[in-house]
């Protein structure tokens, strides 16, 4: 792990503490009302009406970002956080300590370890870097370090590889059915000038399975 | 580049929106602008992800043919609709209304209707 990982990991992990003042602990009454069914956005289609706060060298990237090399165009999955930002419908199980979410559009698959510890020594930087996540009450939290540089949005808000995200997921019961609520930070001081963050909210489908994406690549006319 | 007559035969309003430039790469439909609709015969139908994808055969007054690409939305979300393969037929006849595309004859489509009843969606 290199000096600028280990900072981002401690920064991540002292403020999760700060928050809490507690270890992980399990909540089995939230975690299976979480992976009740599928949870489909109350907003449809993704979005790219977020004002990220651009450092000159991330709006630098923005701006020079091509539609036509996109690589969801060829069907490659995109990691976090835009693979959560297609507002997708997604899944969540939990088997032991392991949190699986799964994202419907482009058959993403992202593992958590709910009270896992820090990533060992020359973790790899990936896609969907690595998650590790704790029950604040009935709230989990996940902590992603890890990433691989790419896009934060589909519209091509960059995302380097020293970008961490912090995920706040609860479930509120509503006169009209289930919702689950997601609050998403991004910090990623070579893009943003400061960490940013949205919330999302679905709606349980406790019916809906979710299903295969199969994707076709696609071509525009120039 | 898209012909003239066609667009007026074809009543489509050419009726660009102020464009808010939003991001220096050309989207690939302006969802700026004003939706325009078109009426053509489906030569193809492909019930696929990330978008389901209609190609219409539309005639201009002057008899000549244009294909026009119809996108929706995806596969998935419209089976969850009630979507078959077999919801929209090589040979009927549509009206697909939505955002133009920037380049070339395209619709990324809002609502579709077809001519014999069949279907009427909307997102």
């Amino acid at each position: 792990m290199t000096r600028t990982e280990r900072l981002a990991w401690a920064v991540a992990l002292g403020a999760g503490l700060a928050v809490t003042g507690a270890p992980a602990a399990a909540n089995p009454e939230v975690s299976e009302l979480m992976s009740a069914g599928v949870w489909r956005s109350v907003v449809t289609g993704g979005t790219n009406e977020y004002e990220f706060p651009l450092t000159a060298p991330g709006r630098e990237r923005y701006e020079s970002f091509r539609l036509d090399q996109d690589p969801s165009l060829r069907c490659e999955p995109p990691g976090m956080p835009r693979a959560f930002y297609n507002l997708s419908p997604m899944g969540l199980d939990f088997d032991g300590d392991t949190l699986t979410i799964r994202y419907e559009t482009m058959d993403v698959v992202r593992t958590v370890a709910i009270g896992g510890s820090p990533p060992p020594q020359g973790t790899p930087h990936t896609p969907n870097g690595y998650s590790v996540g704790r029950w604040d009450g009935d709230a989990l939290i996940i902590d992603t370090t890890h990433l691989s540089a790419g896009e934060t949005t589909r519209d091509g808000f960059p995302k380097s590889d020293a970008m961490t995200l912090r995920e706040a997921i609860r479930v509120e019961e509503r006169d009209d059915g289930v919702y689950l609520i997601e609050s998403v930070t991004i910090t990623d001081p070579e893009n943003f000038r400061e960490p940013f963050t949205t919330v999302n909210e679905f709606a349980l489908e406790p019916e809906w399975e979710l299903l295969p994406f199969e994707c076709h690549p696609t071509e525009y006319s120039q | 580049m898209r012909s003239s007559k066609a667009w007026v035969a074809l009543g489509v309003l050419l009726v660009p929106a102020a464009v808010a430039a939003h991001h220096s790469s050309v989207p690939w439909y302006d969802l700026e602008a004003d939706q325009i609709s078109v009426t053509g015969v489906v030569s193809e139908f492909q019930f696929i992800n990330p978008h389901v994808l209609i190609i219409l055969d539309v005639t201009a007054e002057d008899g000549t043919v244009e294909q026009w690409r119809i996108e929706s939305t995806s596969k998935n979300r419209l089976i969850r609709a009630g979507w078959t393969e077999s919801t929209i037929r090589v040979g009927q006849t549509l009206t697909a209304t939505g955002f133009p595309a920037r380049q070339g004859n395209g619709i990324d489509s809002e609502k579709i209707v077809a001519a014999d009843g069949s279907l009427e969606w909307g997102r």
